[in-house]
């Protein structure tokens, strides 16, 4: 979708173009956001209300600057707009419970502060929500319409479904279940969450009202008639709105979800090499990152963050990926507790499982982009991962090499031999298959695709740390 | 209109101990559930108002929507009395240690 014109290179956002409001669109690389005329008085409105500056200065959305109109990407533009950069985008099915959580707090916040202006938001997608580090901030400057009195919320549905459904599931059911919204772009259906949620549920009356009582109603109303007229005409007052913005708001802060019972949560305290250990490697990392070239760090594997802030105190900007959601709540938390980062860049924690990692998807499976292709990284870290992709996933060593060089330059990599306890922890319950499993190998399979530049024995630990770097640049 | 009695989530200390919003600290001179109730349904029966929305809104939750309106705005009504009154009350603010802040 590239065209070339008189100003350089065009590109459409392949996941802007369902609003008929405006739409994002690149120009020799640079983001911007062209508002169409059919957006024109919402946006003025936003503007000159005094809405759009009182929550760009809360932090709570996107700033944006208004650029030449000249810069526009199709013919109906009435302002161009270059919005401030997000660093990392990501998918809402990536998020822990905790981001999911504060997400939908921040759309719910904006909506009663819209609502203070004269406004409302017409859409409450997860998707409209970005992380600058550990801090949500809404993205979609043209979600704000007038507020037209009387009017139900006309995102309801959408909000229910892109934020509630998975929060309750999470909740009430299973850590895991966040997982569905990778399943269901448009939100988990209301139907599908009523039937999955605790019979329990139907005696609450914020799960009976807004997701078992809401189902039946979408489903009765479905069909033209007298229900499809009545939605029509019904009105709601201002202020039994806000009543809905304030009992969803209670609902979401009333769920939480207990991090220490998941898998890999507790590793950080039981890693089997002790604290004098983990003080070790946290030191051999930090010195190896100082050779490493430019770029954010991708952590693989991070589980509560130990390296990422090694890596984070080293001045880097850091995405950590695990796939295990306490592990990641506990890391999440642990950034919004802090009072001063530890770097002076961001980090932000992601929940993805590296034995599959977020492929591309949505319309025409280029609306959201796979984790690759939001590389590539200047640094990864790769430290206690191998065994588990080799032996808890089957991935030989070949196979993680290549993938590791098409996602980024710089590799610290940790090789964990066969006769470290968390190696026998894998093997436990199952037949070894791994003969292959070895430094040598190991180091064979890498050095096919990184050079190696130095390789450091991590105390007595029998483990060896390496650092990498890929021979070829991706062309 | 049929009407939808929807129990609520009631307001415990929980849900009435954080800041309050803005629209919270707002004065609540305005009518009561039963006059909004009595609002809306004259409102309902005069004044058409097209529902138009990039996104589909369902009429199904529309329609609980305006149903549970009177509920929703009662307890809105109670749950600032609430804050007023534990506002009167000497004692913390408990932050949602979650809160976007």
């Amino acid at each position: 979708m590239t065209e070339r014109s008189a100003g350089g290179d065009i590109a459409a956002h392949p996941a802007s173009f369902r609003d008929p409001a405006g739409f994002l669109f690149r120009r020799d690389g640079v983001l911007y956001r062209q508002v169409r005329q059919a957006g024109r008085e919402d946006y003025e409105r936003l503007m000159a209300s005094g809405l759009y500056e009182a929550l760009a200065a809360d932090g709570l959305l996107v700033r944006h600057e208004e650029v030449s109109p000249a810069l526009a990407a199709a013919p109906d533009a009435c302002r161009v707009l270059k919005p401030e950069r997000i660093p990392f985008v990501s998918y809402p099915f990536e998020w822990c419970f905790g981001q999911l959580r504060d997400a939908s707090l921040l759309t719910l916040q904006l909506m009663e502060r819209a609502l203070d202006h004269g406004m409302a938001l017409k859409d409450a997608s997860a998707i409209n929500v970005q992380f600058r580090g550990p801090r949500p901030v809404f993205v979609d400057t043209l979600s704000f319409e007038r507020y037209r009195e009387g009017r139900p919320w006309v995102a309801y549905r959408q909000f229910c479904r892109h934020f509630l459904a998975p929060l309750l599931l999470v909740s009430d059911r299973d850590p895991t279940l966040g997982r569905l919204s990778a399943v269901f772009p448009d939100g988990v259906p209301l139907r599908t969450a009523s039937r999955m949620l605790p019979a329990a549920s139907w005696l609450r009356p914020s799960r009976l009202f807004h997701v078992h009582m809401h189902a039946r109603s979408i489903a009765r109303h479905a069909e033209p008639g007298p229900g499809a007229e009545r939605a029509r005409r019904g009105r709601m007052d201002e202020r039994a709105l806000r009543g809905l913005l304030s009992s969803l708001q209670d609902t979401v802060r009333g769920l939480d979800f207990d991090p220490g019972g998941t898998e890999w949560a507790g590793y950080a305290r039981d890693h089997g090499y002790g604290r004098e250990g983990l003080e070790l490697k946290k030191e051999l990392v930090g010195r190896l990152l100082e050779g490493c070239g430019p770029g954010p760090v991708w952590d693989l594997g991070a589980n509560t963050g130990a390296f990422s802030r090694v890596a984070a105190a080293a001045g880097r900007d850091v995405v950590a990926l695990d796939a295990d959601p306490g592990a990641t709540e506990l890391h999440y938390r642990a950034l919004r507790g802090e009072r001063a980062p530890s770097g002076p860049g961001w980090t932000l924690p992601l929940l993805v499982d590296l034995a599959s990692p977020t492929a591309a998807g949505g319309w025409a499976g280029r609306e959201r982009s796979s984790l690759e292709d939001r590389g590539p990284a200047g640094v990864l870290l790769a430290l206690a991962l191998v065994h588990h992709l080799a032996i808890g996933s089957n991935v030989p060593f070949d196979l993680q090499a290549e993938w590791m060089a098409r996602l980024g330059r710089d590799l610290l990599i940790e090789f964990v031999p066969r006769e470290d306890p968390q190696v026998g922890r894998l093997l436990v319950s199952r037949a070894d298959v791994f003969p292959w499993y070895g430094r040598e190998r190991f180091e064979e399979a890498f050095s096919a695709r990184f050079e190696l530049r130095e390789r450091l024995p991590v105390g007595s630990s029998g483990r060896w740390l390496y650092w990498m770097r890929r021979e070829v640049e991706r062309g | 209109m049929r009407r939808t009695s929807a129990p609520f989530q009631s307001v415990g200390p929980s849900a009435g101990s954080r800041r309050p919003s803005r629209a919270a600290t707002r004065s609540s001179g305005r009518p009561g559930a039963l006059g909004v109730l009595v609002a809306v349904l004259v409102t309902v029966a005069l004044v058409p108002t097209p529902a138009h929305a990039y996104i589909d809104p369902a009429s199904g939750s529309l329609v609980l929507q305006v149903a549970a309106a009177g509920v929703l705005a009662a307890l809105l009504t109670m749950k600032r009395i609430w804050r007023t009154l534990k506002g009167l009350l000497p004692g913390r603010q408990r932050r949602d240690r979650h809160e976007p802040d």
